[in-house]
This record gives structure tokens, sequence and C-alpha cells, in this order.
């Protein structure tokens, strides 16, 4: 039943994505990978691989993305995970001033191991209304000639703009856009009719779960 | 660096944090390439704006927002529901509106108004699934557009599988 459809990638890169605990990195690559929004906390332990491609004017690009403990206690292999890395995000919380204060630790351990690797900052939960870390205060970047970027996981607010920044500088190209994807005429399958009592079944129980809550203007 | 520094450091009142600091210099390292979309042979029958979702782990979970259409393939004539995210352009849904027992049939969610469900084989993953979407428009009148759409397209592809054997 598996006809998988592998695309043809024009580069390959691994991305880590380092911070302090409960930032949001996880949060922030389920997005990208699934496009659901996940509330609940789970703390990472170790680390966390997924994959994810993005389609650009330079052909499709697969990173693949190496989600790192932020809590110390579960940091696993720490900066044996940055070995390889060919960019990095380092992510804070804009709600969390020590998340903030932590980064430039965070930022030393990357580079100590990955000298000269294209990285970009990211304070994340700027759609809380409850924000401690000031424009004005996010100023380490600049010392260190990396970019920055606000975002939000949650309300979806520049969460492409971290990896198209990244894309541009591991292609070398500031004028790199994100293109849509290619989509192949999608393969079909013969279903029997035990399959297919299967499948209604579990459509019943589908009805009667709810939406995750929802705002109903969001995306006219 | 000191991690200290930061609240003392002086800024204008029109500091842009974002600011873009691209640091490269001569050729791409990668070079552009031309833009395939796959719908090449495809012909738009309908469009929507709209929000889905995907049924796993006993949850529904966002899919994305973006443009829903309706395909029909130029050769086969055959109708498939595509849509891609805002923004990054990824596929979040990609399959044919078979007419297949216990694909493809809408029902409504019984926890929210404006939404329709249905199973299928979907393709917008690298690793092809059977999966049940849910989709969510922000007015009645597309709520019914896209049941209206959506049957057509069931019908035209079941008249197609049926005229196959025919042919033979």
């Amino acid at each position: 039943m598996a006809q998988q459809q592998q695309v043809q990638v024009a580069a390959e890169f691994k991305l880590v994505v380092v911070g302090d605990g409960a930032v949001g990195k996880t949060t922030f690559v389920k997005r990208h990978l699934t496009g659901e929004f996940e509330k609940k906390y789970l703390a990472t332990q170790g680390v966390e691989v997924s994959q994810v491609i993005f389609y650009t004017t330079h052909g499709p690009i697969r990173l693949v993305i190496w989600d790192t403990a932020g809590q110390e206690k579960l940091g696993g292999l720490r900066e044996g995970y940055y070995i390889g890395a060919n960019c990095a995000i380092i992510m804070f919380d804009v709600t969390s001033r020590i998340s903030y204060k932590n980064v430039p630790k965070w930022h030393k351990d990357l580079t100590r191991i990955c000298e000269n690797i294209p990285i970009v900052l990211v304070g994340n939960k700027v759609d809380s209304k409850d924000r401690k870390v000031k424009a004005r205060q996010i100023t380490f970047h600049r010392k260190v000639n990396i970019q920055y970027y606000d975002v939000s996981a949650k309300s979806n607010y520049q969460y492409e703009k971290p990896f198209l920044y990244l894309l541009r500088r591991l292609a070398n190209d500031a004028n790199l856009a994100l293109v849509q994807a290619m989509a192949l005429l999608p393969p079909e399958i013969p279903i029997d009719p035990e399959y297919a009592a299967q499948i209604e079944k579990e459509r019943q129980n589908a009805e009667n779960q709810p939406l995750p809550d929802e705002e109903d203007d969001e995306f006219k | 660096m000191d991690p200290h520094g930061d609240d003392d450091e002086q800024v204008g009142d029109d500091y842009n944090p974002e600011q873009e600091v691209f640091v490269g210099e001569g050729q791409a390292t990668l070079p552009q390439l031309p833009v395939q979309t796959g719908e090449e042979n495809d012909e738009e029958v309908a469009k929507f704006r709209a929000k889905i979702y995907r049924f796993a782990d006993a949850q529904w979970k966002e899919r994305g927002v973006g443009d829903m259409k309706f395909l029909k393939n130029k050769q086969t004539n055959k109708i498939r529901l595509l849509m891609r995210q805002d923004k990054t352009g990824k596929l979040i849904a990609n399959h044919f509106i078979t007419a297949q027992e216990g694909f493809c049939k809408l029902s409504q969610l019984k926890t929210a108004d404006k939404s329709w469900i249905w199973t299928c084989y979907d393709a917008s993953d690298e690793q092809p699934k059977v999966w049940q979407l849910c989709v969510r428009f922000t007015s009645p009148e597309e709520v019914e557009r896209f049941k209206t759409e959506f049957e057509k397209a069931y019908d035209s592809n079941k008249a197609l599988q049926e005229e196959v054997p025919k042919n033979e």
C-alpha cells in the first residue's frame, strides 16, 4: 500500500534548534511538520529529529531538524547534537526575561562547536499580552551579527521567516523565495468492504470530537 | 558578550531588531531552478479560502490555512482536491475525490458548524495515507458551495470510473 513519492531535493542541511526549556521549540517545529499547534507541554528529552522540505526558487531543500532539550537535566548529549550542523535557531520566549538572558550562553555553546554557520535568533510567543522582552531590549544578536525575528507559533506570525532567512544564507542568495510545492497526481488505493466498515466506525468517532479552539475570521 | 548588557545599550526610537543582516557575498551556492507546481495539466474548477484539520491520535489537529482548489486533469478529466499552506506553499491536502465505499462522503461534525468531514487517501505528506479530513469555512454560503462542488466532483469521477470497463 505504501507508494512513497520520494521528493528529489536540491540539497539537504542539518538545523539545530536550541534555547531554554518551554520557550516553544518543539511546538514551533511541529507547526511546520504537521500544521498542528500543540498546547500541552512535554519537555523534550535529549533530541528529537525530524525532516521538513521547503520548496524554494532554488529547488526543494530538506532540513533535518534537531530539536534539542532546553531543560538542563534532560540535555542528553548536549553539544554532541550540534556536530555537523549547517545552521541553527536560538529561541527564547518574549514573556520570559530569563530565557532571553540565557541567549548568550546558548550562542556561546553553539559557536564553540559550529564556528561559522548561519544562526537566527527567534523571540517566540509575541501573540501574548504579557510580553516582557520588548523590541528595544533585543540587541544581543547585533553584537554577534546574527538575524532576529519576532514569531508566534500560536498565531503563525512570521513563522516562516527564520527558515526563509536560513535557506537564503545556505543557498547564499538573498533573492531565494518560498514557492508552491510540487503537487504530483495523488495515488489511489483499493478498499475492501471490511476496511470500508472500519473507516465508517472511525468517521463516526471523529464526528463527535471537537476542533481545537479557533476564532472564526482568522483566515478570510 | 555581557549577558547583562542588553538593557543598558542605547538604541534609538526607530530601532528595529529585525533589520536584515545578510552577510553572504559572491555567487549563489545553489542555482535557481524553474518552479513546477504539478498543476500544469490541470484546470481549476473551484477555489475556496479554508482551514483544514486532520484526525490523528483520536483528536482533530490543525493542518493549515490556505486556498483549497478543485482541479480537473486535462487528460483524464479526473478531479482532485488540492490545498497549499499560506506563506510556505507546502501541500496540506492532495487527493482524488474517489467514488469508493467509505471514501469521500461528506458528513457534518457534531461539535462545530460551518464544517465538513470525509475520509480519503491523501498524498500531501511524502507518505500517502488514509486520513479523515475536516474543512472549516467562515460563511454558511461557502459551506454550501463546497458541498455542491465536492459532490459534483464525486459524481463526475464516478461516471468516469464506470466508463472505463466499456472501453476495455
